[in-house]
């Protein structure tokens, strides 16, 4: 055994404290959705079982109670928004990162870097900015309260950022293959689908990735573009927070399952993620 | 027939001229190498043929018609690139199956037939252990036979092949070489090949285009190439070790026309002598010129006579079949290919003859080569 130095243990030690600070809070979540009000209050009680009887109560209300409707709607809100906002951002944005990462384009003093940047920029506002141009377009559009328009704006929002990776990870698929296939015969839509996407795919199912999320956890627009129908997950939990008291385990419940579906995306694209698709292409 | 017309052709990148004005006949059939140093604008050619990059000016006409704005899939061209450009998602069957599932290989071929096409290419490229692999999983030899079966699976009317066997090890490249030529004049498809290695280029050419930055210097056979080489970066190119050169004077003294070189003299045929004097008089206006001669042309003395020179042994190359000398004359340094082997000691002072009727002549200022009188001429 090669003896370990004193550099080996402080690494350790720092990597537990890291995975403690990391875990902890998922942990208290998961415990404080299975605690009752009084078992809250009381003071910290750690470990289910030990110092606490766990309860079920506050899933009996989120699933059968008085809060079903509101939940479950949310619920299905905010998969529907994520799902198909990410889709579009992937879609749409995959064909202008295609465009920008193989062609040159000149508007005026604009070319193709000028172009990506302009694109970006719109990220860098925050979106509180344009939210309340936002709701007069959408009111005047009667989009508000819509899934329509909740779609349409996460989309809008996500777009930049779905470009800008994808024309960084297009411009990384060396030319040659594409021309390659050209040579071997193929049409312009049968290059992109058997060769371009398929080693795209890591950078579509990041750019899909980071889209479903930032439009799972979006806070801001969803306040201000929604009252009832049409409200997401995030504002269910809020609302639910600030009724008289701040009710910690149907919070933590309802926290709990949204954990859930974003975690069944990043399984699910985690074959799509694989690094290396491009090695051994090209010299 | 099938032949391929260049007309004028210029490409730029930016205000760096790749290909400048050329104009070039490919005929039908035949096996073509564009020989050059790197940075030569081979590549560039054959992506321009290709369809992969665009002219800025000029024409390309294949069998009387206009390539220039046909997309590169209805060109029915086959192209070996330099970095190879496999497909790194597909395995190396589907690689080489892939052109000839495509849409425009008629007639369609059966499952059996792409499978026997692909064995048969597989084999001769001695890869069918690796069918199966990706292309991250195989060497860099493999890679480039990869690409290269990817071109040779099917029968197009064009092969533009990059440098196909440039990173393959040096006995299955010499292998190669015969095969692509035997199979060439089996498939009798016309053949563009570019290489940086002359033996590649004059084994297996039909005629040789020598292109230097971006302009072709001479085309011509293999031969022509190497006994009649245009100008002096041709001859310093084509062959190893490249031939010497020496800045010399031609003199008249008394009635021999003598070469001053290597700090001595070299007595040439009154007719030669005339016949260049003539020659380099009308067109330059004075007595200098470029001498070449090919190291393997020059033969050890043991005597001092007339045409041999003295030179100190710098350095000594045994080789086995060759010897490699190289020889210092005052301030020359010029080089020896013997055949046989032999030892020499470094500082050994040797004689070496030079013979006239092996001698190249240029022209000092545009370094071109001096067209003798045919009789005077090396077949």
């Amino acid at each position: 055994m090669k003896s370990r130095g004193l550099g080996y243990f402080i690494t350790r030690f720092f990597l537990v404290v890291w995975v403690i600070f990391a875990l902890f809070p998922l942990y208290w979540t998961l415990i404080t959705a299975f605690k009752t009000p009084i078992q809250i209050y009381k003071g910290p009680f750690y470990f289910p079982f030990i110092d606490f009887a766990p309860s079920t109560n506050s899933w009996q209300f989120i699933f059968f109670g008085d809060g079903r409707i509101d939940f479950l709607r949310g619920l299905l809100n905010s998969i529907l928004y994520a799902f198909f906002s990410a889709l579009l951002s992937v879609l749409l944005g995959s064909i202008s990162a295609y465009g920008l990462a193989r062609y040159s384009y000149k508007y005026g003093p604009f070319k193709n870097d000028n172009l990506n940047f302009l694109i970006v920029s719109q990220r860098i506002m925050p979106p509180i900015v344009a939210v309340i141009a936002l709701y007069l377009i959408f009111k005047f559009l009667h989009l508000l309260d819509s899934g329509f328009g909740m779609i349409l704006a996460y989309t809008w929002f996500n777009l930049p950022l779905a470009v800008y990776l994808l024309t960084n990870f297009f411009a990384s698929i060396p030319r040659e293959i594409e021309y390659a296939a050209a040579l071997d015969g193929y049409s312009k839509f049968d290059q992109l689908r058997k060769v371009i996407l398929p080693l795209a795919a890591p950078g579509l199912a990041s750019a899909y990735l980071l889209s479903f999320f930032f439009a799972w956890n979006e806070f801001l627009m969803a306040l201000m573009l929604t009252f009832r129908d049409a409200q997401t997950l995030p504002i269910i939990i809020t609302t639910i927070r600030t009724q008289m008291e701040p009710k910690w385990w149907i919070l933590s419940a309802i926290a709990v399952i949204a954990l859930i579906p974003p975690s069944i995306v990043v399984l699910y694209l985690d074959k799509y993620l694989i690094k290396g698709t491009l090695f051994g292409g090209v010299r | 027939m099938a032949t391929l017309k260049l007309i004028d052709i210029t490409k730029k990148y930016g205000n760096v001229v790749a290909i400048n004005k050329l104009n070039l006949e490919v005929k039908s059939e035949e096996l073509l190498v564009i020989f050059g140093p790197s940075g030569a604008g081979k590549t560039t050619l054959l992506k321009i043929i290709a369809g992969v990059e665009k002219p800025n000016e000029g024409q390309i006409f294949f069998d009387e018609r206009n390539l220039n704005s046909l997309p590169l899939e209805q060109r029915n061209i086959a192209m070996v690139f330099e970095n190879y450009a496999l497909y790194p998602h597909f395995t190396v069957f589907e690689n080489l199956a892939f052109p000839l599932r495509s849409p425009r290989q008629v007639p369609r071929l059966s499952k059996n037939e792409v499978k026997a096409r692909v064995a048969k290419i597989a084999e001769m490229l001695e890869i069918q252990d690796c069918l199966y692999r990706k292309p991250g999983q195989l060497s860099g030899g493999q890679r480039q036979r990869v690409a290269l079966g990817r071109a040779l699976v099917r029968r197009p009317s064009l092969y533009l092949l990059d440098e196909p066997i440039a990173h393959l090890d040096a006995k299955l490249r010499h292998r190669m070489r015969g095969e692509l030529k035997k199979l060439q004049k089996d498939m009798k498809v016309t053949t563009i090949y570019a290489t940086p290695d002359y033996l590649e280029g004059l084994g297996m050419a039909d005629r040789v285009v020598f292109l230097y930055q971006g302009e072709i210097l001479q085309v011509g056979t293999p031969n022509e190439i190497y006994n009649r080489p245009s100008n002096v970066i041709v001859g310093t190119l084509v062959g190893d070790p490249p031939m010497n050169f020496f800045d010399c004077k031609l003199k008249q003294i008394e009635r021999t026309w003598v070469l001053e070189i290597l700090e001595g003299r070299l007595p040439l045929p009154y007719e030669l002598g005339a016949n260049i004097a003539k020659k380099i008089y009308l067109e330059t206006a004075g007595p200098d010129l470029i001498v070449g001669i090919r190291p393997n042309a020059c033969k050890v003395e043991n005597n001092s006579t007339e045409g041999t020179f003295p030179g100190e042994v710098y350095v000594s190359e045994p080789l086995g079949a060759n010897t490699i000398l190289t020889l210092k004359t005052g301030d020359a340094i010029w080089k020896v290919k013997l055949e046989g082997l032999y030892h020499f000691q470094v500082g050994q002072h040797i004689l070496v003859r030079i013979p006239t009727e092996a001698l190249h002549f240029f022209t000092k200022d545009t370094k071109q080569r001096i067209n003798l009188e045919a009789n005077y001429e090396r077949s």
